[in-house]
């Protein structure tokens, strides 16, 4: 089915269009949601919360990519539950891998007495990851937007695993770099 | 700020980015390597002659003349089309990762769903008209090297994460580049393991 028949079911709030959804989407939105939390019972509910926030969003929201506006959904329920686990000391494995490499481009301070702009911020990274040439953008956003391991980036680009890496740590540098010219005192 | 605020952050990447990333790649067909390989394999080949002459006449000789003119004459070529390091071009840490190679013990392209191996089939035809036969199954979910056969389930020796993959009667059928592929199951017993 199509994606824009998927929206419409949703807009007509027809029930099929979480079948549909996870018919078509559901192994997406669940490989998401394993590569962040690595644990089957915790990603299965967080899929299923996807449909149930999708659901609440459309209407009035129609989505111009719903793999995308489906897999930051995931994402973002994905995450907070990590955190959640975290807190209950939970959790960890890849996905603590991807945050520490993260940890290259930041202060690791809250930043409380300086409040940075969060959509000037957002602005400024998407400028510098469409600014990055398409195969190293596409290893980028794998890696730390949909957490991929390294081991899998490697085998879709049909690289070596300390290539995807060094890879990887370049573009921490240049981000860190890229944002720290501009003023954000990360 | 906090590792986690820029994870966040990073979530907020535009659509049309996130969409690219989740899109299967295509692997390049590395020419350079490929020239360096036919150059070895011509090396070979001529090392084989030399080998051959030595035995045909008895002579334990490394100095055959008609076998090693030619080999000296490669030799530079294939060097300077590329160094026998620079091979493996995955491995080499080039700025650009120019491009992925076929390397020797590639295997045909396979796919590993419900359970079932199946194989590119050699003969594709035009299926684009028989859409409505088909019925969607997900999609490709991994990939291992194509030195390997995919063993599990949605997955592929292939970098086609994220392709649509369709059940067509036995068969299955991947869309790949908006252009649909024909996997039949890969031996007389259904493919099972």
């Amino acid at each position: 089915m199509k994606d824009s028949d998927i929206i419409q079911l949703y807009w007509d709030r027809n029930d099929r269009a979480i079948s549909e959804t996870s018919d078509k989407y559901g192994r997406y939105c669940r490989s998401i949601a394993k590569n962040i939390l690595e644990n089957e019972q915790d990603a299965e509910e967080c899929v299923n919360d996807t449909y149930l926030n999708a659901w609440n969003a459309m209407p009035t929201h129609w989505p111009e990519q719903l793999s995308a506006f489906l897999g930051k959904l995931t994402r973002n329920l994905s995450f907070n539950r990590y955190k959640y686990n975290r807190a209950e000391k939970r959790g960890g494995g890849e996905f603590t891998l991807v945050l520490d490499e993260l940890a290259d481009c930041v202060s690791g301070k809250d930043n409380v007495e300086q409040e940075i702009d969060r959509r000037e911020l957002t602005e400024a990274v998407n400028a510098f990851v469409a600014g990055l040439p398409e195969r190293k953008r596409k290893i980028f956003v794998r890696r730390y937007w949909y957490a991929d391991p390294v081991s899998e980036i490697a085998g879709v680009y049909g690289m070596g695993s300390g290539n995807v890496s060094k890879t990887l740590e370049r573009m921490r540098k240049q981000l860190r770099n890229y944002l720290t010219e501009r003023g954000f005192e990360l | 700020m906090r590792k986690e605020d820029l994870f966040e952050i990073l979530g907020e990447l535009d659509d049309s980015i996130v969409e690219e990333a989740g899109k299967p790649v295509r692997r390049r067909i590395n020419w350079k390597a490929l020239g360096t390989m036919a150059a070895c394999l011509t090396l070979m080949c001529i090392a084989f002659g030399s080998f051959s002459f030595t035995d045909r006449f008895g002579n334990r000789s490394e100095e055959a003349p008609v076998a090693e003119a030619p080999a000296e004459e490669e030799a530079p070529a294939a060097e300077e089309e590329a160094p026998a390091e620079e091979a493996p071009v995955q491995e080499t840490p080039g700025e650009e990762m120019s491009a992925e190679a076929a390397v020797p013990g590639d295997i045909a392209p396979m796919a590993y769903v419900n359970d079932t191996l199946y194989i590119q089939s050699p003969a594709q035809e035009g299926y684009a008209e028989r859409r409505e036969e088909f019925s969607y199954l997900g999609r490709i979910e991994s990939a291992v090297t194509q030195d390997r056969e995919p063993d599990q389930n949605f997955q592929a020796n292939d970098p086609i994460v994220g392709c649509e993959v369709y059940q067509y009667g036995e068969d299955i059928v991947i869309e790949i580049d908006d252009r649909y592929w024909l996997y039949v199951k890969k031996d007389g017993e259904g493919g099972r393991r």
